[in-house]
């Protein structure tokens, strides 16, 4: 029986976190959009858990802004940006400049909407 | 005037597919300088001994997180869905790294690539163009590419937009496969952008001007268009 999310350490939760993200971008790269939105629905379950952490402890996602795996960093940059944003999109256009599609792609997109007014990530939708 | 504009697609056309070749051949030395062994499998980026590529379940493949290492793949032809991925790892690689001498070895070598997917190689490695000559293209289908609508035609039709607006000359454009499906990929998946639900639920209900406004930037993105 799966754990529930609230018994799990914050620490934890990253790491489930870095998990799922990992198996997205494997999913994203391979068209495989039916698996890509199940893993993300599950990596956005643990960004709303952690920010109903006395604290918002969504801060403990800012390390992965670095990490090896492009997707992780897309993620990461998603669940945090209204509370990091000059750090979010200094990494957003690394991303967009430097990776391989499709997550130069994704970060591109991310990009685009934010300057034509689409997207919500300025306002925290979590 | 049409005439010319064919003409220099020709051209263009016979262009890239040299430059596919000199690319292909310099990917053959560098895989034979890096002692290249097709069949060794490598783990995941991000883990202690991150490497290239390895099977992750299924048919999974993941390839280089860095496009300018060459990517690996096995000397079987694996399942389908696991020949695009290698294929748009070749060709994004060989688009990284404008390698420079001429010989095809390593496809001929692992010749199911070059049977199954050349062409789509072969289209991602186009520049962009301007939306004239990408809807001029639309007329002439070609192997390797895709006509794409600039306002997606499912949703459009779904919210009852004429035929006449979704099928005219100004919404379609033809586009390198692998372009195609990343640019519908995107307007499908789950995105926080927009609070979790996709592009396409997003825009739902939005006016034609915003839909073609957001699918000229995703050609744009892609590097499609000019």
């Amino acid at each position: 029986m799966t754990k529930s999310l609230a018994k799990i350490t914050t620490e934890e939760l990253v790491d489930r976190f870095v998990d799922l993200s990992i198996r997205e971008g494997i999913a994203s790269f391979e068209f495989d959009t039916r698996t890509f939105n199940r893993l993300f629905a599950r990596h956005s379950a643990i960004a709303r858990e952690l920010r109903s952490r006395p604290g918002d402890q969504r801060f403990a996602l800012f390390p992965l802004y670095k990490h090896p795996d492009m997707q992780v960093r897309l993620n990461a940059i998603g669940s945090t940006f209204a509370l990091n944003r000059e750090a979010a999109e200094r990494e957003l256009r690394f991303i967009a400049r430097n990776a391989p599609d499709p997550q130069g792609f994704d970060a591109r997109m991310s990009l685009s909407m934010l300057e034509l007014g689409l997207s919500m990530l300025p306002d925290d939708p979590w | 005037m049409e005439d010319f504009y064919r003409e220099i697609a020709s051209l263009r056309g016979s262009l890239v597919s040299e430059l596919f070749w000199l690319r292909a051949r310099r990917l053959g030395d560098l895989l034979r300088k890096a002692n290249f062994n097709p069949n060794q499998p490598r783990v995941p980026a991000g883990e202690p001994d991150g490497g290239q590529w390895t099977l992750v379940g299924g048919s999974g493949y993941r390839p280089p997180d860095d496009p300018s290492e060459p990517p690996k793949f096995p000397e079987q032809e694996p399942p389908t869905r696991t020949v695009n991925a290698i294929a748009q790892a070749v060709a994004r690689y060989l688009v990284k790294e404008m390698p420079s001498s001429v010989v095809v070895d390593i496809f001929l070598n692992v010749n199911w690539l070059a049977q199954n997917v050349k062409a789509s190689i072969q289209s991602y490695l186009d520049g962009p163009k301007s939306l004239e000559q990408l809807q001029i293209d639309a007329e002439t289908p070609l192997p390797g590419y895709n006509i794409h609508h600039i306002v997606e035609q499912g949703s459009a039709r779904i919210e009852g937009f004429a035929e006449s607006l979704i099928e005219a000359s100004e919404n379609k454009v033809r586009i390198p496969v692998y372009k195609h499906w990343q640019i519908t990929g995107w307007y499908a998946r789950s995105n926080p952008q927009f609070g979790g639900i996709s592009p396409r639920e997003f825009l739902r209900n939005e006016p034609w001007d915003v839909k073609r406004a957001t699918g000229l930037q995703a050609l744009r993105d892609a590097g499609v268009l000019k």
